[in-house]
């Protein structure tokens, strides 16, 4: 890259360091609780997979993190140190200078995401031109760049583009280039592939593999897809009505499950060598929870529970080196 | 783009042409004539039917459509029946002030809602929100006429700063005509805001809530760009066609406030023409006006097209 | 930048109460408003204090007083009993123009709607072409053929409302019979006229209902303007319109005389459009406002 955008290099404090994060919302019965207590680290160059049903919670985490979550949502506790600052605590203004340019955030439907009435060049340079002064004609340089790279042929014809002249693929594409404009070091990527074409799906996850593996950022994956989360990340939390239950390097997470939850999740993917077999559900459905709730969350639906689990909501706690579980009959 | 113009111009001409019909039969089928007003009631039949001879009222109507269209092509819209001023002279003078009318009213209406609907809007349910949506209600409720006549108190009889009412030509003062369009434009340009600013303020909401205006804030681009560059440019497409509409009460409206501020517009040369059976200025003016309503209509699409790619380029849904 | 800090950072004090309260709040204010003006209006001549047209050119331009609240016109006339019995003209043409231009326009328009065809067309194109003179021009030929008088206006202004009614009742029956519940209904068998009438026409109703309820503002502002225009009724009837054309000559003598009957004009105007659009409120899908990040 012939631009001066590339970032300092990084300090050994982590990129990431959520501390008992709680977002709620607010609704006609009292508020509910969307995240509850999230803790966990993420370091340079780290993928860490965030998974669970719909209405976990994660979509709402990765948005809070950027802090774009707005009213009904709002965030009721904790900390989220970015590279050493207390994002939470930031001013407006200071957390728009960090937006874009060190975070960053891809949505899961393209189709919406980019301005009509806005050029492709236009859109992709407006992230750079918001952070850097540098000049229109060296903003279009990096775009071209940009296009190039997350596989955009044609690249100076798309310049003059209007979105509604692309396919979701590539204002995925676009967005992705979007995002990694100024090479952040954290980027969020929820459910990016979800509202694409099968056939595409498959190629925007090696881009983003790629790419980051190459940039070495971190990168927050969420989706309700285990599989997918696999293939992409090096750790993997497990989330369940708001509240983290395990956490654990991917492969061990596959191999040593140790949350109910996690069990049931894995016995519920169908095995394409499976002949006459039934898929085992996980008995129930996911429920809101009041903010005055008690109890483990997961306990309706758990096999294993017992009277403590309707009390107590069980801490977060080691089991092996990086695996954590929130359960009271881990294992 | 210039054939779409052309295009657009030479499909009018069959509209004008039926408004034009549609209104010669009417003026044909309005009891009385100029007659009366012209000779009074105290002359006998004879001289009545004389006069109408040499008005021409006295040939059938396919004839006197014909003859007049005859003379549009050629420019000639014919004499008005009183005073015999060329029509075209009678609508020259009368038009500008009008359109004057119409332009500052505009501006005005424009300069309170677009502020008024982007604060409100951003501002949701506080007390600024409040209290311009109390406003718009205020406005829908308000008669013209009523507001302007409480204007011509405030200004012109309790401060004397402003006229209250009469017309000064731009040609001879302009000072002189601003101040005797300052009244007029504000009571329009006051109410026509306030339907505005609901239907900004609706528009804006709807942009508000959308995915791409989440991604100009990930992007960290400064709230103030969001708000101009994403929602309200986004916003305006639909809202300029409802401005398109509402242009046409703006022309509404002119025919009473011209007569409340004696300014000599279209709308008082329509309401005098109609109510004396002037029939040639009838004619003349329906003419100028559906023209004018053409033409306002074809300028608020292209504008539509001008800020909307997917309107200019024709969408291709993918 | 407080003042355009993060849009949807919004903290809402109402829940759905609070706003189902307010809008509650302001559609009674409007139903009171509109009770009143059907009352004072129907019985007038209990309320009135004087005879409308009794003149009295002692008591002049009068300030407002217990005898005459409202003060007192060039001819020394009271102006509460004027501006009561001026209620008579608005109400009548209110009512009987939005009445007779319902119909007609409803009729046309649902028909036209329902057969579609060459019928449709040609209404549809002779209302394109309606639009193209602004309303009040259109009311006021229908005045200069009847001759000015508050019949008159009634009719002028139910004709220049017919167009656009006709357009809103075509427009809800093409959508209502569009409706995926209409095609279910014939797969099942259903005659046309069940259809019709438990389907497409209930569906038409909120539309229409809106467009009437708040055609009852538009038709008396239309009748003011009308009056104050000399296009409706004529003196010594008082109607709100004339008596402002009047005031406005005065104004160096009392302004009071603009203030009460624009007021009045206003306030009956508001309450209508308040029921309005609480009526509106009703029909209106907007359910749904919270919407989670």
């Amino acid at each position: 890259m012939t631009l001066d955008l590339l970032p300092t290099p990084t300090n050994p404090v982590p990129v990431l360091d959520l501390q008992d994060l709680s977002v709620v919302y607010a609704t006609e019965e009292g508020e509910v609780t969307a995240v509850q207590q999230v803790s966990f680290t993420l370091e340079q160059g780290e993928v860490l997979g965030l998974v669970g049903e719909s209405g976990c919670g994660k979509s709402t985490l990765g948005l809070t993190l950027l802090r774009l979550l707005g009213w009904p949502g709002r965030c009721a506790g904790g900390r989220s140190f970015f590279n050493g600052q207390d994002l939470l605590r930031l001013s407006q203004a200071d957390m728009q200078k960090l937006r874009g340019d060190r975070l960053a955030m891809i949505f899961q439907n393209p189709m919406n995401s980019l301005n009509p009435t806005e050029t492709i060049e236009a859109q992709i340079a407006e992230t750079i031109l918001a952070h850097r002064k540098i000049t229109r004609a060296e903003a279009r340089t990096r775009v071209v760049e940009l296009l190039e790279l997350v596989g955009i042929s044609g690249a100076k014809d798309r310049l003059t583009q209007y979105p509604f002249e692309l396919s979701g693929g590539m204002r995925q594409r676009v967005l992705i280039a979007t995002a990694l404009a100024l090479h952040p070091d954290l980027l969020v990527a929820d459910e990016p592939t979800t509202a694409l074409d099968l056939t595409v799906q498959g190629q925007i996850l090696w881009l983003l593999e790629d790419l980051q593996k190459q940039s070495h950022m971190a990168m927050i994956y969420i989706t309700h897809n285990l599989a997918v989360a696999a293939s992409i990340s090096h750790r993997m939390a497990v989330m369940y009505s708001g509240w983290l239950v395990e956490l654990a390097p991917a492969v061990e997470l596959f191999r040593w499950p140790a949350h109910p939850y996690t069990l049931g999740l894995l016995a519920s993917i169908p095995r394409h060598h499976w002949r006459h077999q039934r898929v085992t559900p996980i008995p129930g459905q996911p429920q809101r929870r009041l903010t005055s709730a008690v109890g483990c969350p997961f306990e309706p639906r758990c096999g294993r529970a017992t009277g403590v689990c309707r009390e107590d909501v069980p801490p977060l706690e080691h089991i092996a080196p990086g695996h954590s579980v929130r359960c009271f009959h881990a294992g | 783009m210039a054939r779409y113009i052309l295009h657009r111009l030479l499909s009018a001409i069959p509209v004008l042409l039926a408004i034009t019909l549609l209104v010669f039969l009417i003026t044909f089928l309005i009891p009385g004539d100029p007659t009366y007003t012209l000779l009074g009631m105290e002359v006998t039949e004879d001289m009545r039917q004389a006069l109408r001879v040499q008005l021409g009222l006295d040939q059938p109507f396919h004839v006197r459509y014909g003859i007049w269209l005859w003379n549009v092509f050629h420019g000639d819209l014919g004499r008005s029946i009183f005073g015999q001023f060329k029509v075209t002279y009678l609508i020259s003078r009368a038009l500008p002030v009008s359109l004057e009318l119409m332009a500052l009213s505009l501006t005005v209406a424009l300069l309170i809602a677009v502020p008024a609907a982007l604060i409100s809007a951003v501002k949701k349910n506080t007390r600024v929100d409040v209290v311009v949506t109390l406003a718009a209600f205020t406005g829908l409720s308000l008669p013209a006429f009523w507001l302007a006549i409480m204007l011509i108190y405030l200004f012109a009889v309790a401060w004397r700063i402003l006229p209250a009412s009469g017309f000064v030509r731009v040609s001879e003062n302009l000072a002189g005509n601003l101040r005797t369009m300052i009244l007029p434009s504000m009571t329009l340009g006051i109410i026509l805001s306030t339907g505005l600013m609901r239907f900004l303020r609706a528009g804006i909401l709807d942009v508000l809530n959308e995915d791409y205006v989440r991604t100009a804030r990930m992007k960290g681009v400064r709230e103030p760009f969001v708000l101009l560059r994403h929602v309200l440019k986004n916003a305006l497409i639909p809202f300029i066609t409802i401005l398109g509409l509402e242009i046409g009460w703006l022309l509404g409206g002119s025919v009473i406030i011209e007569n409340v501020f004696a300014l000599p517009g279209m709308g008082r040369l329509a309401m005098n023409a109609i109510l004396q059976r002037d029939y040639n200025l009838v004619q003349g003016v329906v003419l100028v006006l559906a023209g004018l309503f053409i033409l306002i209509n074809l300028a608020v699409d292209l504008i539509c097209a001008v800020l909307d790619p997917r309107i200019r380029l024709g969408e291709t849904p993918r | 930048m407080s003042a355009l800090s993060l849009a949807s950072d919004r903290r809402v004090p109402g829940s759905r109460l609070i706003r189902w309260l307010r809008k509650w709040k302001t559609f009674s204010l409007g139903l009171f408003l509109t009770v009143i003006f059907l009352l004072v209006t129907l019985f007038a001549d209990g309320i009135a204090p004087y005879d409308p047209e009794a003149t009295d050119y002692t008591t002049r331009f009068s300030s407002p007083s217990l005898t005459h609240p409202f003060s007192t016109d060039e001819h020394g006339r009271d102006i509460l009993s004027r501006v009561v019995y001026g209620g008579r003209v608005s109400l009548v043409v209110g009512i009987g123009s939005v009445l007779l231009a319902s119909i007609i326009a409803i009729s046309i328009g649902l028909m036209i709607g329902f057969l579609g065809g060459r019928l449709d067309t040609l209404v549809s194109r002779l209302v394109d072409a309606f639009f193209a003179i602004p309303g009040i021009l259109w009311a006021i030929t229908i005045v200069a053929i009847l001759g000015p008088s508050t019949r008159s206006a009634l009719i002028a202004i139910a004709v220049a409302r017919i167009p656009v009614t006709i357009r809103v009742a075509r427009a809800s029956i093409i959508a209502a019979r569009e409706n995926d519940y209409v095609e279910a209904s014939r797969a099942l068998g259903s005659s046309w006229w069940f259809i019709v009438f438990r389907t497409i026409l209930p569906n038409c109703a909120g539309p229409l209902l809106v467009l009437v309820s708040l055609g009852f503002a538009v038709a008396i502002l239309d009748e003011a303007a009308l009056s104050y225009l000399g296009l409706s009724a004529q003196p010594p009837t008082p109607s709100w319109g004339n008596m402002l054309q009047q005031s406005q000559r005065y104004l160096h003598d009392s302004l009071w005389y603009v203030i009460f009957p624009g007021l009045t004009l206003f306030l009956v105007v508001l309450g209508l459009n308040l029921v309005g659009d609480g009526i509106r409120d009703l029909f209106d899908p907007r359910r749904n406002m919270n919407r989670p990040g």
